[in-house]
């Protein structure tokens, strides 16, 4: 087993092992099931006014290879607003149910993982 | 020493609340005549403050959600207070111009349907300046043409709006909340005083001017101070 085979091996038992089931949704409507880690962190934000705003980071991350196993292309950031987005539904270790957009991706095709940013919809 | 005790708000005071003052009242009034017009009040609503250092905590919920009232808040601060020597005196009223700042704050959440979306960053820039045109129509209508006060006052001379400036979230590209800022710049005319010692009588001078014929012309006491 090569070293980039060892860290798929990885990937799928630390990642998918280890995390949570959160619903993945394409635009066309389609949604999908799958393994991930997500975060949901408030941090503070600089509107350049010189008085901070909460802000957040929200993220989760997918193994690349579940998610063309599910029969998706790879989630991106849609800012066509005559598409509907990517959508991600998680649900905090708080317990709320989270749903929200893909607003960018990092695909990492290195470790074969993607991490999404993610924006809370209405 | 001073001998009188300095209680008093200076005019940059009363004019950034009187600033604070008039956007609450004229937003409320707005939205009456919105209603009236059968149109959704909300957009003409702001949230008024004045002088809020603490950090804008406005998005976060409970639960995690956007939260449901998105209302621009509206920051009215001092920034400066320029003494314009050529029209001042030395000894009780300076001339200054005032620069207010008003910092709007719009809120922006992507809303999904089926087959589209409203981008929430959009939204969020959108309603900044949504924001920012209502608090510079107000406060440039020609019913605030010296905000309010009477020119017998002698609090504000002149007011415009000089500058009204959008901003970019410097931590954007991290954030999954989308919160654009705006700067309204108010800059205000108004004299400044300060306390004036009383003057010391020091003699009484009594005038009388009579004719040729001795008709009084003029009699009056006149009072010499330090």
């Amino acid at each position: 087993m090569d070293l980039q085979a060892l860290a798929a091996a990885d990937l799928a038992f630390t990642l998918e092992g280890d995390g949570q089931t959160v619903t993945l949704t394409d635009p066309s409507g389609v949604s999908a099931e799958l393994r991930a880690l997500s975060n949901d962190i408030g941090l503070m934000i600089d509107p350049e006014t010189g008085v901070p705003v909460s802000g957040r980071n929200a993220n989760v991350s997918f193994r690349i290879e579940s998610v063309r196993g599910a029969g998706f292309t790879l989630p991106k950031g849609i800012a066509d607003d005559a598409s509907a987005p990517w959508l991600v539904t998680y649900t905090a270790v708080t317990g709320e149910q989270i749903q929200t957009k893909v607003m960018s991706t990092m695909p990492d095709r290195a470790l074969g993982v993607l991490s999404c940013r993610l924006e809370p919809v209405l | 020493m001073i001998a009188t005790l300095i209680d008093k708000l200076d005019n940059y005071e009363i004019i950034r609340d009187k600033v604070a003052l008039i956007l609450k009242e004229e937003q409320a009034s707005q939205q009456l005549l919105a209603a009236d017009e059968g149109k959704d009040p909300a957009l003409w609503a702001l949230r008024v403050f004045v002088e809020r250092s603490n950090p804008w905590e406005f998005m976060r919920t409970d639960d995690g959600k956007p939260p449901a009232d998105r209302t621009p808040v509206c920051c009215v601060w001092f920034d400066t207070s320029n003494t314009t020597t050529g029209a001042s005196q030395l000894v009780d009223t300076q001339q200054t111009e005032v620069t207010i700042n008003i910092d709007v704050y719009g809120m922006g959440v992507t809303r999904v349907y089926a087959d589209s979306q409203v981008a929430g960053d959009a939204a969020a820039q959108l309603e900044a300046q949504r924001a920012a045109r209502l608090v510079r129509n107000i406060i440039m209508s020609d019913t605030y043409y010296r905000l309010g006060f009477t020119p017998q006052q002698q609090i504000v001379g002149a007011r415009w709006v000089s500058q009204v400036q959008a901003f970019q979230p410097e931590f954007g590209n991290q954030n999954a909340q989308h919160v654009a800022g705006a700067r309204v710049t108010l800059q205000v005319k108004t004299p400044e005083t300060g306390p004036q010692t009383a003057g010391v009588k020091l003699e009484d001078v009594g005038v009388t001017v009579t004719d040729e014929h001795g008709e009084v012309l003029l009699d009056n006491d006149f009072s010499s101070t330090s």
